[in-house]
C-alpha cells in the first residue's frame, strides 16, 4: 500500500490547507505523546501527525489502541482554545460528530454514535466499532491546548478484541483513497471545532443525538470502583454528559463505560 | 508538637477527603496519609451540577475551615479547573504524577481530571513543594475544588 503523501493532501483540502500542516511518519510510539511533544516546542495549531504504526498508541486510562500499516488511519490533530477548560464539556463529542460527518461525507452508510465518542458501525442488529477518540488537554501560557487522537479501523482488525470492531470497507463498496479519506476528516474536524469554539456542545447536540446508536435502549454504566449504575440511555445533554433514566430518576454521567444490558 | 494538635490533625485526615497531609512546624515535620481501602459504600460518581459533593467523603468541604493555618499546610492552593474525575497517574498502575513531599517546578503535571473523555492534564501554577493532596484517585471532583497544596 502506497504510503501517505502530504503534498497529494493540499489540493484535497482547497481552502483549508492553509489550517494544517500534516506530517507523516511510518512508526510512532502514539501520534498523541508526538503532538504533545510538538505542542511544546512550540507547534501551532493545525499540526496534524498521521503514524502508519504505532508502538505505543493510547486508549482511555492505559488502554492500548493498536494500529497496523495499511489498516487504519492512525492521526492526532493539535487544535487550541481560548476558553477555559470547564468550557470545552463536550468537546470529545463535538469530535466524533466530526468523524461521522467525514465518513458520511465520504459515502459511508450506517456510522453511529456511542457516548462519549465511540464511532460505530451498524451490523446487523448491533453495532461494532469503527473509531476510537482521545482527547487530551494541557493548559499552557496561551490557553488551552487540545490533543485530538483519532484511529479509524480500514479494515476490521483480527484477533481478540475486548468488543466487537468493524472497518470502513464494510460501509463502503470500495475502500476511498486515503488521502481524500484523511482531507474529509481534517474538513470535518475543522468545521466541528470551530462550532464548538463559537457555541460549546449545545451547538453540535443535535448532529450527535441524531446518530446515536443507543437512544431509548437499557443500558449498565460502569464507573471505576463503583456499582454499575442501570437505567434508560436518553443520549448527550447540553454540555455533552449522558442523560440516564433511572429507577431513582434523571441522571446526568460525566464518566464510565456504557454497555448494553441484555433485553 | 504537642499530642492534641497531632490528634486534631489525624482526626482532620480520617474525616475529610484529604488522603495525605504532610505538616511542617520548625524543626518537625509530620506526614499523615490515609490508605487506599476499599472505597466508599455507595459511593457515587455522579456529580450533579448545581449540587456539592456527594456526602460520602466530600474534599474541600471537611469540618476544618481551610484557612485556619494550624491545621492545613500554608502555601498555594491548586483548584480544579472543570467538573470530572481526579487520577493522580497517567494510566492504572503507573506511578502517581507527583506524592506529598516531591519538589514540584511550575508547569509540572499533578495530576488528570478526567470527563466524558476527554483527559486534561492539570498543571503546577506555582512552583514548590507538594504539602498536602486533597482528593483521592479515582474521586469526583467539582469545578474550584482544591486538590494540591504547594508550599
Amino acid at each position: 500500500m502506497p504510503g501517505l503523501d502530504p503534498i497529494r493532501l493540499k489540493p484535497l483540502l482547497g481552502p483549508l490547507a492553509g489550517r494544517f500542516d500534516v506530517d507523516v511518519l511510518a512508526e510512532c510510539d502514539s501520534t498523541n505523546s508526538e503532538i504533545q511533544r510538538r505542542a511544546e516546542a512550540g507547534a501551532p495549531a493545525g499540526t496534524v501527525v498521521v503514524a502508519e504504526r504505532q508502538t505505543a498508541g493510547r486508549g482511555r486510562r492505559g488502554r492500548t489502541w493498536l494500529a497496523e500499516p495499511g489498516d487504519g488511519l492512525t492521526f492526532s490533530l493539535l487544535w487550541r482554545f481560548g476558553g477555559p477548560p470547564a468550557w470545552l464539556s463536550g468537546l470529545s463529542l463535538a469530535v466524533g460528530v466530526g468523524v461521522a460527518r467525514a465518513l458520511e461525507d465520504c459515502g459511508a452508510a450506517g456510522v453511529a454514535l456511542k457516548w462519549p465518542n465511540d464511532v460505530l458501525l451498524r451490523r446487523g442488529e448491533g453495532f461494532a466499532k469503527l473509531a476510537g477518540i482521545l482527547v487530551e488537554l494541557v493548559v499552557d501560557r496561551r490557553g488551552i491546548q487540545a490533543v485530538i487522537g483519532i484511529g479509524l479501523n480500514l479494515r476490521p482488525p483480527a484477533g481478540d478484541l475486548p468488543q466487537p470492531a468493524a472497518g470502513l470497507v464494510e460501509a463502503l463498496p470500495a475502500l476511498p483513497d486515503r488521502h481524500g479519506l484523511l482531507a474529509a476528516l481534517l474538513a470535518a474536524q475543522a468545521e466541528v471545532l470551530d462550532r464548538f469554539a463559537g457555541q460549546g456542545f449545545a451547538g453540535l447536540q443535535a448532529d450527535w443525538q441524531a446518530r446515536h446508536a443507543w437512544q431509548d435502549r437499557p443500558v449498565e454504566v460502569l464507573q471505576e470502583g463503583a456499582a454499575g449504575i442501570a437505567g434508560r440511555c436518553l443520549g448527550a445533554d447540553r454540555d455533552g454528559s449522558l442523560l440516564l433514566a433511572t429507577a431513582g430518576g434523571m441522571r446526568r454521567i460525566l464518566a464510565g463505560d456504557v454497555s448494553l444490558r441484555p433485553a | 508538637m504537642d499530642l492534641r494538635k497531632l490528634k486534631k490533625l489525624i482526626d482532620l485526615v480520617q474525616e475529610s477527603g484529604i488522603s495525605e497531609l504532610e505538616v511542617t512546624e520548625g524543626e518537625e515535620k509530620v506526614r499523615i496519609a490515609k490508605h487506599y481501602g476499599a472505597p466508599a459504600q455507595g459511593m457515587q460518581h455522579y456529580v450533579p451540577m448545581a449540587m456539592p459533593a456527594a456526602p460520602a467523603a466530600p474534599a474541600g468541604s471537611s469540618s476544618v475551615d481551610l484557612d485556619d493555618e494550624d491545621d492545613l499546610p500554608e502555601g498555594h492552593t491548586v483548584k480544579s479547573p472543570m467538573v470530572g474525575t481526579f487520577y493522580r497517574s497517567p494510566s492504572p498502575g503507573a506511578d502517581a504524577f507527583v506524592q506529598v513531599g516531591q519538589t514540584v517546578k511550575q508547569g509540572e503535571t499533578l495530576c488528570i481530571i478526567e470527563a466524558m473523555k476527554l483527559l486534561n492534564e492539570i498543571e503546577a501554577d506555582a512552583s514548590g513543594v507538594v504539602k498536602a493532596i486533597l482528593v483521592e484517585n479515582g474521586q469526583p471532583v467539582e469545578f474550584g475544588e482544591p486538590l494540591f497544596i504547594i508550599g
